[in-house]
């Protein structure tokens, strides 16, 4: 720690951390464009990253092949066919987790119970979507975490906007995390507003963090990036969001530690993937 | 001064010094009023007001859960209602047995204006015999219903109160989803057990979802929430003084003041073949 380095085209220094995780990426293709994209994740200094898609798997566990070192697969779950067993199936061909979201119905419903069993059972990660669907609220995990204390349970976007809910829930069970992506820490100045700071930390997340809600050993760094971009990575402009509103908190490297690497590495490495 | 339209104004089934109302309220800078009865069964002399004031009464029907279906609205849409108010749902709004009614609107490019938020008249016959819940009504459930009819117009009404946050992120998400102020949702009076500090100002959360670009001003239109016609007053003059303060604490330019007065709710009449 100690030193600073700049980012590409924005003359802010910033402090030098560890590699980062970013554990929230949506693959899209193409595969031939995949390579680049990581040498410019590489050089904004994430080092490994979680990858998902709905209708891409084969390709996402090639990535993972390919960049054993880089790209992390979970696959996609299907609500209408997904069993018990799927998990286990899905973990023998390489996968690490599971990413959830558009259930059918709310998370909790018990007719999902066996999705959720499967991948406990597996040892698998469950990265729910959380925000802004009714049926996908933080309040919903409070069952599953308690059904299913073994699972690793990772909420998205910090529930947005049901924050509080999030952070409660986060302080309560221990298999509960959240990752920040989308940028759910800041805020960009809207065009109404002719002063104040150009990217602020957003007024809720400061109170819950004040408050000691919003544990940082429990929040996971995520970009929610769509890779491979031809043309750019959100990853420079989601690491500079995320530094301004840790400076405007006074979070310590430590914690900053916390949520770029440490966190997610304890996660990923119960469920059998290595990282260092 | 902004010549102002309130999107939201209970019509109490009478004829009765509307003459005189119509008068106050243009004196006060409102020219349109958008206006329904949740009230009566009848709801032919909404459109016999609206007929006596073509350039000031914009008339809405009152939603009735048991009989409205898709076809009711097409007869609503030939009557010359321009919207519909729904209110006191017998299940969440986003239930799919709404979806018909729903689809009416859509078709016939009518204005769905929800109230969500917690509901006042405890204890009264209608609410003992229907039973309503809050939750049932609140912003998170238009989510669905924007998502499947993105070209309806949808208001919420009074920011979803007291769910400020999660109303913010509807609108942000779905093109096709406004708010309404009503009842003055920004501000807050102060209360006689507080003894220092300003007697009207924004509301602190309110600051904070404006001032985070959480609460979009091209998304926001105002209401009143006022019963017409009224023999001797007009809650507008009061409804605008506390807008009013509201914008002056957060320094509200006047470009967005003129949005949210008229320009977001003209645009949306407009789209509902309301030239205004």
């Amino acid at each position: 720690m100690g030193g600073h380095r700049r980012l590409k085209g924005e003359g802010l220094a910033l402090p030098e951390s560890v590699m980062k995780i970013d554990i929230h990426a949506h693959y899209r293709g193409p595969f031939d464009r995949l390579e680049a994209h990581m040498q410019r994740d590489i050089a904004s200094g994430v080092d490994r990253v979680v990858i998902f898609s709905p209708r891409l798997e084969d390709e996402v566990l090639a990535a993972a092949e390919k960049y054993p070192d880089h790209y992390i697969p979970f696959y996609w779950v299907d609500w209408e066919s997904d069993t018990v067993e799927t998990a286990a199936e899905r973990k023998a061909r390489g996968f690490v987790g599971a990413k959830l979201i558009n259930p059918p119905a709310n998370y909790d419903e018990e007719r999902f119970f066996s999705i959720y069993e499967g991948l406990e059972k597996a040892g698998m990660i469950a990265l729910f979507h959380s925000a802004l669907s009714s049926r996908s609220r933080p309040a919903h995990f409070q069952r599953i975490c308690k059904a299913f204390p073994e699972l690793t349970v990772v909420g998205a976007h910090i529930g947005n906007p049901w924050y509080r809910e999030a952070a409660v829930l986060l302080h309560w069970h221990k298999n509960l995390h959240f990752d920040t992506s989308t940028c759910q820490l800041a805020y960009d100045r809207p065009d109404w507003l002719a002063e104040g700071p150009p990217i602020g930390v957003k007024p809720i997340i400061r109170e819950l963090y004040l408050s000691g809600l919003l544990d940082p050993n429990r929040l996971i760094y995520g970009s929610d990036q769509f890779l491979p971009d031809p043309g750019r990575s959100v990853t420079d402009y989601s690491i500079e969001r995320h530094e301004v509103a840790f400076d405007a908190l006074g979070l310590s490297s430590e914690h900053r530690d916390c949520i770029y690497r440490h966190n997610a590495a304890r996660i990923l490495r119960a469920a059998g993937c290595e990282v260092d | 001064m902004i010549r102002k339209i309130d999107f939201h104004a209970h019509f109490r089934g009478t004829l009765e010094w509307l003459d005189d109302h119509v008068e106050r309220d243009i004196a006060s800078g409102v020219d349109r009023v958008v206006i329904f009865d949740t009230g009566s069964a009848d709801q032919s002399l909404t459109l016999e007001a609206a007929a006596k004031f073509p350039d000031h009464y914009i008339p809405f029907f009152n939603v009735d859960w048991e009989t409205d279906d898709g076809k009711a609205v097409n007869a609503r849409k030939a009557e010359g209602f321009v919207g519909a108010k729904l209110i006191l749902p017998p299940a969440p709004y986003d239930h799919d047995e709404f979806f018909d009614l729903y689809e009416g609107l859509a078709r016939n490019r009518m204005v769905a204006l929800f109230h969500t938020a917690v509901i006042a008249g405890s204890g009264s016959e209608k609410q003992k015999k229907k039973r309503p819940s809050s939750r049932w009504m609140r912003p998170v459930h238009l989510d669905r219903i924007a998502r499947t009819f993105p070209e309806m117009a949808i208001v919420g009404a009074h920011i979803g109160y007291p769910w400020y946050a999660e109303a913010c992120a509807v609108m942000r998400w779905h093109k096709n989803v406004w708010f309404d102020t009503s009842t003055s949702q920004l501000t807050y009076n102060r209360r006689d057990y507080i003894r220092t500090g300003p007697e009207i100002g924004a509301k602190p959360i309110i600051r904070d979802l404006y001032v985070g670009g959480d609460l979009e001003v091209k998304k926001v239109v105002y209401g009143s929430d006022q019963f017409l016609p009224d023999s001797e007053r007009s809650v507008t003059d009061y409804a605008i003084r506390q807008t009013d303060a509201a914008m002056d604490d957060l320094e509200m330019p006047e470009e967005v003041r003129s949005l949210i007065y008229r320009e977001n709710a003209e645009a949306i009449l407009r789209w509902a073949g309301i030239d205004v």
